[in-house]
């Protein structure tokens, strides 16, 4: 400190400054340097554990709160499976760019993610309950367009098989609900009752 | 499926879907019966489908013509042929208002009114006015009606205000949730400019006034009253501030030519969105046609320019009787805005960018001379019967 002082003063600018901003750029570099490094580990309801980028982990604001509790502890995750958070990852790693605009989002799924949707009914569900649970919005619109997409335009038997509803109308309750349906819509333009 | 995902879930689900499909699938289950007809549900949807404009319609009304436009393609066109409705109206059919996706139709007479939803094509015919309501049908007298939603009532209302030049005056609402009609005190006597049609906008109906017929021939003094579907109470406000030097600058091309300024300037006022937004045509031999947006309900400053149409974008404006400008919707980011403009003798309806000055016109089947009436209308599934007090 002795050496740049006499240095500064031979410069003619204020050493006092200049030491506070460089003990400034040192405690700023090493936030910098940690933050570039600093990984979450995430432990899944089957004891599996996994090492996360912070920046990919915190794209659920689930995980981002819990992250504030355990301050850099094992964060558990009680009601997720490791195939499915694997899923999760996945697609928080492609997205982790994509900013917090939910605008991004809106409307049709893109191809890219179109792929990543194309699985059995049951991971789509698992998808979907893990995304609102972990509190990751632009996936849980993605995953509620896709069932959308799966459901629009179906007819009402297709829906129950689909989805195995049970049908608990009794016949009168089900024939006063298609009356009143038929009576609405006469006049209306290719809609297809079943 | 209901033992997998979470209500809420399922809640945001269906609430992206058209009505077409959710009528239907009111059949799937008693469940999804009862979370189809949910009055949140109804909200959640409607609320959906206005920010998203993706199931919404072009109504237009040509005399006894009631069609509807997909406002996506802007090809199919849908005449609506429902006997019942067309019963109700053998003269020509007006459109008192708009609100939510319900439609307040009238006859020309106004003594029989509908309240119609043009999604689930639901249907309610009001009931006649009492006696002792009755508005003054004289010829002199002029209207200013409205359909508009009162959110802490929950509840949708009609009002109509009569008035003749001899400053006599009467105003009335028809509520949907108490099934009767019932008086408003608090009005007075302005001198509307427009149709009469008043707009909805955050749990009020609007229109434009001033106080004396000079004030609104020399557009000196025109502003805002509005009433509160609630309290039935006025409140003002006044119109946004313009530019006072945008003038001078067309003036100058045309004091070269010696030709003699004919200004004009006035104004109207429409929904577009959610908000409340006023239209300013002003200028000489060109216009422009500035539109701007009360971004936030009540606040004078919030007044913000969205943008200014230049005049070669609305045709050769022959004559300036019955001159209007109505933006009718616009993209999220107002990439786009769909407009419609026009005068008792011609009608443009076209997608305006304002990025790149850009003009897409827009042809639409039905219209083919200028007299029709274009609103824009959100899908919903309100309904008109079962409003009961949660």
């Amino acid at each position: 400190m002795a050496f740049t002082w006499s240095k500064t003063i031979y410069m003619g600018l204020d050493p006092i400054f200049l030491t506070e901003l460089s003990i400034s750029i040192i405690i700023f570099s090493t936030i910098a340097s940690s933050k570039k490094s600093r990984v979450s580990k995430i432990k899944t309801a089957d004891n599996e554990i996994f090492e996360v980028e912070e920046a990919v982990a915190t794209m659920s604001n689930t995980i981002k709160i819990m992250a504030g509790d355990c301050s850099g502890g094992v964060i558990p995750l009680n009601n997720v499976h490791s195939t499915i958070f694997a899923r999760v990852i996945e697609w928080c790693k492609k997205h982790v760019d994509d900013g917090e605009d939910l605008e991004y989002y809106k409307g049709a799924l893109k191809n890219c993610d179109a792929t990543f949707f194309e699985v059995d009914q049951a991971v789509l569900y698992h998808l979907l309950t893990t995304a609102n649970s972990l509190d990751i919005k632009p996936l849980l619109h993605q995953g509620c367009q896709r069932f959308v997409d799966m459901i629009n335009g179906k007819t009402v038997e297709e829906i129950r098989q689909l989805l195995h509803i049970k049908n608990d109308f009794t016949n009168e309750e089900e024939d006063e609900t298609r009356k009143k349906l038929w009576s609405s819509v006469v006049g209306m333009n290719s809609f297809i009752l079943l | 499926m209901e033992k997998h995902v979470p209500l809420d879930l399922i809640n945001d689900i269906l609430s992206r879907l058209p009505v077409k499909s959710l009528l239907r699938f009111k059949c799937v289950s008693r469940g999804w019966c009862f979370l189809i007809n949910d009055q949140n549900f109804i909200k959640l949807h409607l609320k959906r489908s206005t920010q998203s404009n993706s199931h919404s319609s072009l109504v237009i009304v040509q005399y006894t013509k009631l069609s509807l436009v997909d406002l996506s393609s802007l090809l199919v066109v849908e005449e609506v042929a429902d006997d019942s409705l067309r019963q109700l109206f053998r003269g020509s059919i007006k459109v008192l208002g708009i609100c939510n996706g319900l439609l307040c139709l009238s006859n020309s007479a106004y003594n029989r009114n509908i309240l119609w939803n043009m999604s689930t094509r639901e249907h309610l015919t009001l009931p006649p006015v009492p006696e002792n309501f009755l508005l003054y049908p004289t010829p002199e007298t002029m209207k200013l009606f409205g359909l508009g939603y009162d959110p802490i009532d929950d509840d949708y209302k009609v009002i109509f205000v009569s008035q003749t030049y001899q400053s006599k005056h009467k105003g009335i609402f028809y509520s949907l949730r108490s099934k009767s009609w019932g008086k408003i005190h608090d009005y007075s006597n302005w001198i509307y400019c427009g149709s009469g049609s008043g707009v909805y906008a955050s749990g009020a109906l609007h229109w434009l006034v001033s106080r004396s017929w000079k004030e609104m021939m020399e557009n000196s003094d025109v502003f805002i009253v509005a009433i509160n579907l609630n309290t039935r109470k006025q409140q003002f406000f006044r119109c946004p501030d313009q530019d006072p030097d945008q003038d001078q600058h067309q003036d100058q091309e045309y004091k070269a030519w010696n030709i003699p300024p004919h200004r004009f300037d006035f104004k109207t006022i429409e929904v577009l969105g959610e908000q409340l937004c006023a239209m300013d045509l002003n200028g000489n031999h060109n216009f422009t046609a500035d539109i701007w947006l009360m971004k936030k309900y009540g606040v004078q400053e919030s007044w913000t320019r969205l943008f200014s149409i230049p005049y070669f974008h609305t045709g050769y404006i022959s004559s300036y009787a019955g001159l209007f400008v109505h933006p009718l919707t616009c993209s999220k980011n107002c990439d786009e805005v769909l407009v419609d403009v026009g005068h008792d003798h011609a009608r443009l309806i076209f997608y305006y960018n304002p990025k790149n000055k850009s003009v897409r016109y827009v042809n639409i089947p039905t219209c083919q001379n200028s007299s029709f009436e274009v609103q824009i209308c959100h899908e919903n599934l309100v309904s008109l019967t079962s409003r009961e007090r949660p």
